[in-house]
């Protein structure tokens, strides 16, 4: 029963992230659809959450973390996070799961190989559960109140005008995106183009004429992570790929079995008959 | 008047889209916690680190939003290239240690905290 409960539990949430990605502008019937993908996303990952912790059973956990991510990335669509949404379903959920999940099975086949389905000890009873809930719950009370308290002090958030202004200034730095923007309509980029933002629009000036760029030849966020990605931190970059080389390296050396195979398992896995006593040569000879 | 409540309104509205993502994120935060403190299985364990990470990923992008600013976005990429690093050097930890005592309890490695 808990499998089914599962299985729907996770294509209700991909239905639910096709539905956010869909959802309609910032006002009226859209910003009450994203109230309501918020309180179901919040709900569904918290859920999922508490039931990966408390799940008697590895292989549920894992599958209740898959559904934590899944809902995790609704809430990044809510926040027009496309790009990261989709990385994070498709590295998470795709690649670092299933490597749990390998190493559970590895684990669970052997140790209950002849008690199988009994759940071990060590994962039937908690350690210092009481401990480890009250360190938990001040945590959760401090970042509450931190950030209750706290947010009404922050800078205000950047206005449609910032957030065209720096979409305008990408676009400046991408010309070739740039002149696919000129050039669905008969505007003459002689020279020097310029970007300004005007009434929540941007506007190309170039020689004494003007054009209104559409909002679709705006760059969207997956635009700006990958400029931000290339242009602001490319030193960070090089390092994030020494990382994961190093430790796929570590990763291979620390889990490949050793085993010192002697020389007639060497010949027999090499397809050859075993050494014959008057075929060894005496070294002496 | 009127115009100056609305703006009110409409400022404690946007206060209020980013503090529940953060909440949000702190309490999927403190449950991760709390399951790591309170398991005993090691792939777990790293499970629940791998939920603190998706409570830090939900800040990030949330405040990413907030100022417009997308290196939050591309901390997130960070985020999964360490969490990738990390479960695949842990997990071939957790499968050397299986191996060595047939076990994934945490409590049996506990000599070394003496």
């Amino acid at each position: 029963m808990r499998w089914v409960g599962a299985v729907v539990g996770l294509i209700g949430t991909a239905w639910l992230l096709m539905l956010a990605g869909q959802l309609p502008g910032e006002t009226g019937a859209g910003a009450l659809a994203r109230q309501a993908a918020f309180i179901v996303f919040a709900v569904l990952s918290l859920a999922g959450a508490v039931q990966m912790i408390s799940q008697k059973r590895p292989v549920y956990a894992a599958l209740f973390f898959v559904l934590v991510v899944l809902s995790t990335c609704g809430l990044l669509l809510l926040l027009e996070a496309w790009f990261m949404a989709f990385a994070v379903v498709i590295v998470y959920a795709g690649a670092i799961l299933i490597t749990y999940m390998f190493v559970l099975m590895l684990a669970h086949q052997a140790s209950d190989a002849d008690n199988v389905g009994e759940i071990p000890a060590y994962d039937r009873r908690s350690r210092d559960p009481v401990a480890g809930v009250v360190v938990a719950a001040l945590l959760a009370a401090t970042i509450t109140t931190v950030t209750l308290l706290g947010v009404s002090e922050l800078q205000p958030a950047a206005t449609q005008h910032e957030q065209l202004q720096a979409s305008a200034e990408l676009l400046e730095q991408l010309p070739k995106r740039l002149d696919h923007a000129l050039a669905e309509s008969d505007f003459i980029a002689g020279g020097d183009v310029t970007l300004t933002v005007r009434d929540d629009t941007v506007v190309a000036h170039s020689g004494g004429h003007e054009m209104d760029i559409a909002d679709d030849d705006l760059p969207g966020s997956t635009s700006h992570v990958g400029w931000d990605l290339v242009a602001r931190f490319p030193a960070s970059l090089e390092v994030a790929g020494v990382v994961l080389l190093m430790a796929m390296f570590g990763a291979v050396v620390l889990a490949r079995r050793q085993i010192e195979l002697g020389e007639d398992e060497l010949r027999a896995s090499a397809g050859l008959a075993p050494l014959a006593p008057d075929e060894i040569e005496d070294p002496d000879a | 008047m009127s115009a100056a409540l609305d703006m009110l309104l409409a400022q404690a509205m946007v206060e209020a889209d980013l503090a529940r993502f953060l909440v949000l994120s702190g309490l999927l935060l403190a449950v991760g916690l709390a399951g790591f403190l309170t398991r005993r299985n090691l792939i777990v364990m790293f499970l629940c680190t791998e939920l603190m990470f998706q409570a830090a990923v939900i800040a990030f992008v949330a405040c990413g939003r907030w100022y417009w600013d997308f290196s939050g976005q591309v901390f997130v990429i960070f985020v999964l290239t360490i969490a990738a690093a990390e479960a695949a050097l842990a997990l071939a930890l957790v499968v050397l240690l299986y191996r060595r005592r047939g076990t994934l309890d945490a409590e049996t490695w506990t000599e070394l905290h003496e």
